[in-house]
């Protein structure tokens, strides 16, 4: 082992010397020599670039002996022999012919020069163009979806629901036309416990959207038909009939809409009521020193006649703008009058709705998001004959802000604000997040979080979270949470929950996804964990396509 | 010396070759920027340095289905959700889908958890049951118009107790089912007003049922005087071993009324006495 230590630091040495010796190697070299010699070994002057080879047999002036280890220049060879015996080499490998010397960099006046005649000459530029350019924009999406829900209760049961969703946006038709679909078949292989919302249909099919379009970027006529959720037409709902205006280059449009409006809670078309109305659409872009970068405004005037509001004039304005890269906007207001019926009819004209959304960033790593909503238009709910669920004007405000000190850390305040005007119910929370995004890479993250909550049912709640991904492929979202709730039962109340939210991509257009939630109460007029005690789980099992 | 070499050699070294100019930043001309020799159509762009990062479905989603057909992607583009996605809840919840939409699928992950950031909190059993069981409206697939009111969704189960053993209506019973029902089962519920006269959330009749002790209640109203006349003790306390343990106790009787006279339970009377002659 020594010995080959030896040889090995010997051939190194030989080598680094060999390599300042290279140039003195004179091509077509035709012997060698014995440079030193023991009692068993001899190092020879010649190596690899001379044809040496391990186990190659050496021919000496007396005697031979076998090449051991060889380097480029230098060689060992077990036998017996003299320093300055000399032995004849192997026709040497043919060899690569010399790598031809770079000339010289040209002097930068040169290059200069060059540069300056190459700009000016005249060529022809060549044009990208998309074969399938106008298809791409307008290509569309489908989503479809077979899943199967079930909830469970204890001392109630399961109720389970088998559905198929299908959602379709923008398809093309040819010719510009493009359709979208949103559609939900619902079908209940078992419904457990007190049923209130449509207990008699087992099967349920629900149409929000089935209409034709035509709508280009390069403007024009702009329309839609069909079962239409009328395009950019802030609050209004969906109807039977047709949409259609002018739209310029630049995006603006402005129409007309009018149809007959489908029920509430089956969306079954319906002749006895309808709607129509005015529609203005605009936005535009601002330059990049432009402070304001970015304009959308959105109004609408229609007359409904629904079952629940009766006949109704209504105006709905909607503005969005992004302030620099900092600040985003929204502005949403509608106001309306009754004209006369309606089970959840008001006298007057009145605000109805007010919704503002402020997003800030004044640096990159702080973030402060806070909206407002006020909905004071009193709707009964319709369930049937004889069953109105009559609710009324709510308010709800919240607040967030979120500080990223690091990329892996995260911390977060979050505040919000529920108010009943009807019956004069309220309810607050407020608390800390602690995030931590990158705990494991980006593949993983987790947070931790608390509430205190006040109001007609105050009380805590704690949670924390898992997040963990393989981008495209895999995400596991997995919780864990305790409430305590007091205020709405004879005493407190203590519930324990874990959900679980799982998505695999099976394929590049099938995903499978899997939410399971469970929870159980740690109190309350059972003990437990037992028998009697309230638990609840649900599940919910998707396979989609996404084409 | 060494400084003296580096002057030197400094002073000997070529003038460094003046930059050309920068090339300019716009899409037409560095299309190194983004597109690479592999195909013009396989774009590589870090988003993410706009400062709208691309997540879930949107890194596989056409430039071009949020920019439009404009060939400069520096124009601003609106980074609402609202600005390319339909809100088919007529704006009700603003711009922040992502509060309840994963960005992956679209697919709502708003669950009980998160309802909790209303002004309902779903506890009980309420937190397994469909959405639509109290947000009735599928057209506008709005949901805040539910009312955090009980009779608002369990006014048939109110109705249904009328001709029951405990008639809610002919008892006189409210309409806040909160103050009697805990959210996790109708079944079993407590009568907190009961222990001014009869402690029945605590001590040794804790979670006992109304018609366990009361005959009937089809005549109860709730007066607050302690005499329904319904109250049967001996049921289950039998009056030969009552007698008995009450043999130094002066006026009793075994009666139900006599029972209730002494012994409310109530917090603070000092009159628990264990129920020794319970009949089970």
């Amino acid at each position: 082992m020594m010995t080959r230590a030896r040889i090995a630091g010997v051939l190194l040495a030989a080598s680094m010397g060999g390599l300042a010796a290279q140039a003195e190697t004179a091509p077509g070299r035709r012997t060698g020599s014995v440079l030193y010699a023991t009692s068993s070994r001899l190092y020879l002057d010649a190596g690899s670039r001379e044809g040496l080879a391990p186990g190659q047999i050496v021919q000496l002036q007396k005697g031979t002996c076998r090449v051991e280890q060889v380097s480029a220049t230098r060689a060992t060879c077990l036998g017996t022999g003299r320093a300055g015996d000399t032995f004849g080499l192997p026709p040497p490998p043919p060899q690569s012919p010399p790598a031809s010397r770079l000339a010289p960099l040209p002097a930068p006046s040169v290059v200069e020069q060059r540069r300056s005649i190459l700009a000016s000459a005249p060529h022809p530029k060549v044009d990208f163009h998309e074969a399938s350019y106008g298809l791409e924009a307008s290509r569309g999406s489908a989503d479809v979806g077979v899943g199967h829900k079930t909830w469970w209760a204890s001392g109630i049961g399961a109720s389970r629901q088998e559905r198929v969703d299908a959602l379709i946006r923008d398809f093309p038709l040819g010719a510009g036309f493009t359709l979208d679909v949103d559609l939900s078949a619902r079908r209940w292989s078992r419904r457990a416990g007190p049923i209130s919302f449509r207990p008699d249909d087992a099967t349920q099919l629900y149409v929000w959207e089935a209409s034709i379009s035509r709508r280009t970027d390069a403007g024009g006529p702009a329309f839609s038909v069909g079962r239409v959720r009328p395009y950019r037409v802030p609050g209004q709902v969906i109807l039977d009939g047709a949409q259609a205006g002018w739209r310029t280059q630049g995006g603006t449009e402005a129409g007309i809409f009018g149809g007959v409006v489908p029920d509430a809670v089956t969306l079954a078309p319906s002749l006895d009521h309808g709607t129509f109305g005015a529609y203005w659409i605009g936005q535009h872009s601002y330059a990049g020193d432009s402070s304001l970068r970015f304009l959308r405004h959105e109004a609408r005037i229609a007359f409904i006649n629904t079952a629940d509001l009766g006949q109704r004039l209504e105006g709905e304005a909607l503005l969005e703008a992004r302030v620099t890269r900092q600040v985003d906007l929204a502005f949403d207001v509608r106001g309306g009058g009754t004209l006369s019926g309606g089970v959840g009819s008001s006298d007057g004209a009145s605000l109805e709705a007010l919704r503002v959304d402020v997003s800030v960033r004044p640096l990159d790593s702080l973030s402060l998001i806070s909206s407002f909503r006020y909905d004071g238009l009193s709707v009964p709910e319709l369930d049937g004959p004889g069953r109105v669920l009559a609710s009324g004007a709510v308010r709800h405000a919240d607040f967030s802000a979120a500080w990223e000190p690091m990329d892996a850390l995260r911390l977060s305040v979050l505040s919000g604000l529920s108010s009943d005007l009807q019956s004069h119910t309220s309810r607050r929370w407020i608390g800390p997040e602690i995030g931590l995004p990158r705990l494991l890479g980006d593949s993983t993250g987790l947070s931790a979080g608390y509430f205190r909550e006040d109001g007609w049912a105050p009380g805590s709640s704690a949670w924390l979270q898992l997040l963990t991904r393989s981008r495209g492929v895999f995400q596991l979202l997995a919780r864990v949470s305790w409430f305590r709730t007091t205020g709405i039962a004879p005493g407190d109340l203590d519930e324990l929950g874990a959900s679980a939210a799982i998505q695999a991509q099976l394929g590049r257009y099938v995903a499978l996804r899997l939410s399971v939630f469970g929870r159980t109460t740690l109190n309350g007029q059972t003990t437990p964990f037992g028998a009697a005690t309230g638990q609840v789980a649900f599940a919910d099992l998707e396979l989609a396509g996404t084409f | 010396m060494s400084v003296l070499l580096l002057l030197i050699a400094a002073a000997a070294a070529p003038a460094p070759t003046p930059r050309s100019p920068a090339v300019r930043a716009s899409m037409d001309t560095r299309c190194e920027g983004c597109h690479s020799v592999d195909g013009w159509r396989r774009v590589t762009f870090d988003h993410s340095k706009t400062g709208f990062p691309l997540e879930g479905r949107h890194i596989t989603t056409s430039c071009r289905a949020c920019h439009g057909s404009s060939q400069d992607f520096t124009e601003p583009v609106a980074t609402s959700c609202a600005a390319c996605h339909r809100d088919v809840h007529l704006g009700e919840f603003g711009n922040r889908c992502s509060s309840c939409h994963d960005p992956s699928s679209w697919a709502t992950r708003f669950g009980p958890d998160a309802h909790r950031l209303t002004n309902f909190p779903l506890t009980g059993r309420h937190a397994a049951i469909p959405c639509e069981e109290c947000h009735l409206n599928q057209r506008d697939r709005r949901f805040t118009r539910s009312t955090v009111d009980c009779l608002t969704c369990h006014q048939q189960d109110y109705a249904r107790t009328v001709g029951t053993a405990i008639d809610h209506l002919r008892a006189g019973f409210g309409t806040d089912c909160k103050s009697c029902h805990f959210p996790t089962r109708f079944k079993g519920a407590t009568f907190p007003a009961h222990n001014v006269c009869f402690q029945i959330t605590g001590g040794p009749h804790a979670g006992i049922s109304c018609l366990d002790c009361h005959s009937s209640l089809a005549s109860f109203t709730p007066t607050g005087t302690c005499t329904t006349n319904t109250a049967d003790c001996m049921r289950c306390h039998a009056c030969s071993k009552e007698t008995v343990s009450h043999a130094n106790v002066g006026g009793f009787q075994c009666a139900n009324r006599k029972c209730y006279e002494c012994h409310s339970f109530t917090p603070g009377t000092g009159l628990g006495p264990s129920p020794a002659g319970v009949r089970r």
